[in-house]
C-alpha cells in the first residue's frame, strides 16, 4: 500500500510504503525517504492519531505533527501558523472564532496600516483587528455582537492609490 | 447544609461537585445552552439552564442564578473561581436569598477587590506595599513628578491608576525620560480605561510572583498553607505553578506567611483566600493584591499540605471551626502545575477552539488531573480557554518535575490546537529545571516559539501504519475518521463510531 503525505512548510509529498511481512505476526514494512521500518502493529500503542478531512495529526512520544493526505487534493498551508505572514491583526479575517464587541471602522473611511478597525474578543481576550495597509474601507462584513468564525472575512478594504 | 448549587462549569465545577458530594450533600449544576452536553452539567445531582452561551445572559447572570438556587432548594451556593466568585453583590444576594455563600463575607470580598482601598488596608497592618506617589490632577502630577521619582528611585513605573492587566505600563530609566512618558501614558490611559489618572511606582525588575494561601474560619481562627510560585505567566496570566517556591527559604517564608494572615486579620477573612507578592530578586516583597476566593492553582498546595481546601471551604460554611491549628501543617514533597488551555503559543496564546476529538487522560503515582473535559466535546469561544489542570507531587522539585513531564507527553487531547507541547518545552527547559523563574520567564526563554516544523520517517511511518490499519478494521465513515488509541475518558452515551488499534477486527 502507497502513500503520500504532505508536511506543512515542504514544497514535495512524501511517500510511504507498507506492506506486510511474512509472519503476518510481525507486522509490516514501511518504507519511507529510503529508510525501512519493521514495525509489529502494536507500536501504534505509542502514537494517537486523528483524521480530519485529509488532515492527520499525530502524537509521537508527547510531540504533535500534522500531515496532510497529498492524493485529497487538499495541500498543506502554505504557511506555518504563526508566520509573520500568517499573523494576528495583518488580514481582516477572523484570527479567531469570537464575538465582534466594537467595530470602529465605517465605510468610506480611509485608514493607515496598523489602524484598528474592529475588536474581537474570544475566551476573555480582546484581538485587535488592524488594516494591513493604507487602504479605504469598502465594505464592513460584521456588526457588533456578531459571532465569527475563525478565517472570517471582516472587511474588505480598497487599497489607496491616489495618494503619496 | 444540605445541597449545594455551584455556580460556575468547567473543571472547577467538576472539582468542587466531587468535594461535596464526598462530604455527603447533594449537587446542583447550573448550564448554558453552550454546556448541555459539559461534564459538569452531566455529572451533578440536578441541572439547571441559565440561558444562552454569553456569560452575562448565563454563570454571571446573579438572578437566574438564585432562581435556580431556589427552585431546586439549595441551601448553599459555591461560587468557584472567575465569573461571580469576588463579586460582593452576588455573595450579599445570596446570603439575602438565605443561601449560605460558600466563601468570605461581602465586606472583605469589597475591601480587597478594590486596589486602593487594598493597599491602604495593608499598609496599616504592616503589610509591605510598593512605594508610590499620586497626585490629584494632572497638572500637579506632572510638576511634582520629577521630585516623587527621584524619591521613589529610578526606574520607576508609570502606570495608569484605572489599569490592569499590564496595559498602560511604562517602565522610565531616566529622569530625561519621564515628560514624555506621562503624556503618552496618559493618552493611553484614557484610551484604555476612559480614566487619564496616572501613578508613579518603584519599578521591581524580573520579580518573582509568590502567593500565600490562607484560611480561615468564623470563629477567628486563621491558618496559612504556605506558599505558591506563579511567576510562569503569558499575557499577565499563570500558566505554571509550584510549591514550595525554589526562592522561599524558612526565614522568608516566616515574614511572608506573618504578612498574609496580618492582612485576613485586618479584614477578618473567612474560607479559603490568597494573598499575593512581588518577590524581589533583592529577596524584599510587596503586596499585590488578595484574591478573596479559592484559586485556579489550589490543587498544589492541597497535594503539599494534605489538606482539602474545597472540603474546608465547605465546612467553614457549614459553620464547623477548622480541625487543625497552624503547627499540625506541614509541607509535604514539591508539587507543580500546569495549566492546559486551548489556544495556540505560535500564534501569541490566540484562543483556538474546536471539537475534542481524541483525549487520552495518563494517570499514576504522583499525578492528579482536574478536568473538566469528555470526548466529543466541543470547545467554544464564550469563556476561559482552561482545558485542566495537570498536578505533579513528588518528593523532591525534580522528582516532581520529572513526572510533569511525564504526565505532558502522555496526555493527548486531539481536534483543537492547545499549548500542551509549549508547556512541555517549558518543564523541559533548563532555567525551569534550575528554579530559575520569573515573570518575565516567556518572553526571555520562549519569545517567537514554535512547534518543531520537521516530520521524522519514524512519525511517518507510524502515520502510514495507521491510515492501512484504520482501513483494515473498516472504520472509514466515521465523521471522527480515527480514534484514539488506549483508554478515553468518554461518555459512553455520547460515543461515535470509532476504531481502535490492538481490538478485535
Amino acid at each position: 500500500m502507497r502513500y503520500a503525505y504532505q508536511i506543512p512548510g515542504e514544497d514535495d509529498a512524501v511517500e510511504v510504503d507498507v506492506v506486510p511481512l511474512d509472519d503476518p505476526e510481525a507486522g509490516y514494512r514501511v518504507t519511507v525517504r529510503d529508510r525501512v521500518f519493521d514495525l509489529p502493529a502494536a507500536t501504534l500503542r505509542r502514537a494517537a492519531f486523528l483524521r480530519q478531512a485529509g488532515e492527520i495529526t499525530v502524537q509521537v512520544d508527547g510531540r504533535e505533527y500534522r500531515l496532510y493526505d497529498a492524493r485529497q487534493r487538499r495541500r498543506a498551508p502554505t504557511s506555518v501558523p504563526g508566520d509573520p505572514g500568517s499573523s494576528p491583526g495583518q488580514v481582516p479575517h477572523a484570527p479567531m472564532a469570537g464575538r465582534i464587541i466594537r467595530v470602529l471602522a465605517k465605510t468610506g473611511d480611509s485608514v493607515r496600516a496598523g489602524d484598528t478597525l474592529l475588536i474581537l474578543e474570544a475566551m476573555k481576550m480582546e484581538q485587535q483587528i488592524t488594516a494591513p495597509h493604507d487602504s479605504t474601507v469598502a465594505k464592513l462584513l460584521c456588526e457588533e455582537g456578531d459571532q465569527v468564525a475563525a478565517g472570517q472575512e471582516l472587511v474588505v478594504l480598497r487599497e489607496r492609490k491616489d495618494e503619496n | 447544609m444540605q445541597k449545594l448549587l455551584i455556580a460556575n462549569r468547567g473543571e472547577i465545577a467538576v472539582r468542587i461537585l466531587r468535594a461535596a458530594r464526598e462530604l455527603g450533600l447533594r449537587t446542583a449544576a447550573v448550564y448554558s445552552t453552550a454546556d448541555r452536553e459539559a461534564p459538569h452539567t452531566q455529572l451533578a445531582d440536578e441541572a439547571f439552564h441559565l440561558g444562552p452561551p454569553e456569560p452575562a445572559q448565563s454563570y454571571l447572570d446573579i438572578s437566574r442564578i438564585l432562581e435556580a438556587a431556589r427552585a431546586c432548594g439549595a441551601d448553599a451556593v459555591h461560587p468557584g473561581y472567575g465569573f461571580l466568585s469576588e463579586n460582593a453583590a452576588f455573595a450579599e444576594a445570596c446570603e439575602q436569598a438565605g443561601l449560605t455563600f460558600v466563601g468570605p463575607g461581602a465586606a472583605a470580598i469589597r475591601d480587597m477587590g478594590s486596589k486602593i482601598v487594598s493597599k491602604r488596608i495593608a499598609e496599616r497592618a504592616g503589610v509591605p506595599v510598593i512605594p508610590s506617589f499620586q497626585a490629584p490632577d494632572a497638572a500637579s502630577l506632572a510638576r511634582e513628578a520629577p521630585r516623587a521619582a527621584e524619591r521613589l528611585g529610578y526606574p520607576v513605573l508609570v502606570k495608569a491608576a484605572a489599569g490592569g492587566g499590564g496595559k498602560g505600563m511604562r517602565v522610565v530609566e531616566h529622569a530625561s525620560e519621564l515628560p514624555a512618558a506621562l503624556e503618552a501614558g496618559a493618552r493611553e490611559a484614557q484610551q484604555a480605561f476612559g480614566n487619564a489618572t496616572l501613578l508613579l511606582e518603584t519599578y521591581i525588575d524580573r520579580p518573582r510572583h509568590v502567593e500565600v494561601q490562607v484560611l480561615g474560619d468564623r470563629f477567628g481562627n486563621r491558618v496559612h498553607l504556605f506558599e505558591r510560585e506563579c511567576s510562569i505567566q503569558r499575557r499577565h496570566q499563570k500558566i505554571v505553578e509550584e510549591t514550595p517556591s525554589p526562592a522561599v527559604d524558612a526565614d522568608l517564608r516566616q515574614r511572608m506567611t506573618d504578612a498574609a494572615l496580618r492582612l485576613a486579620d485586618a479584614v477578618d477573612y473567612t474560607s479559603a483566600g490568597t494573598v499575593e507578592f512581588l518577590l524581589a530578586p533583592d529577596g524584599m516583597f510587596y503586596f499585590l493584591e488578595m484574591n478573596t476566593r479559592l484559586q485556579v492553582e489550589h490543587a498544589i498546595t492541597e497535594q503539599v499540605s494534605g489538606v482539602d481546601l474545597v472540603h474546608q471551604q465547605l465546612r467553614v460554611a457549614g459553620g464547623e471551626p477548622l480541625s487543625f491549628t497552624q503547627a499540625q501543617l506541614t509541607q509535604r514533597g514539591h508539587a507543580i502545575e500546569c495549566r492546559l488551555y486551548a489556544e495556540n503559543p505560535a500564534t501569541g496564546f490566540l484562543p483556538a477552539t474546536g471539537r475534542v476529538r481524541v483525549l487520552r487522560e495518563p494517570h499514576g503515582p504522583g499525578c492528579r488531573i482536574d478536568s473538566g473535559l469528555a470526548l466529543h466535546q466541543e470547545i467554544t469561544p464564550y469563556y476561559d480557554p482552561i482545558l485542566a489542570k495537570l498536578i505533579a507531587h513528588g518528593a523532591t522539585r525534580e522528582e516532581a518535575r520529572l513526572r510533569m513531564r511525564a504526565l505532558l507527553r502522555d496526555y493527548v487531547i486531539l481536534g483543537l490546537t492547545t499549548n500542551r507541547e509549549f508547556l512541555l518545552d517549558v518543564i523541559e527547559s533548563e532555567a525551569f529545571a534550575a528554579g530559575d523563574t520569573n515573570t518575565a520567564f516567556i518572553e526571555r526563554h520562549f519569545a517567537g516559539w514554535q512547534p518543531a516544523a520537521a516530520v521524522p520517517s519514524e512519525v511517518l511511518a507510524l502515520a502510514a501504519l495507521g491510515d492501512l490499519l484504520r482501513r483494515d478494521s473498516g472504520a472509514t465513515t466515521s465523521a471522527d475518521g480515527f480514534a484514539d488509541i488506549g483508554q478515553s475518558v468518554s461518555n459512553p452515551w455520547a460515543r461515535h463510531d470509532g476504531w481502535r488499534v490492538g481490538a478485535a477486527r
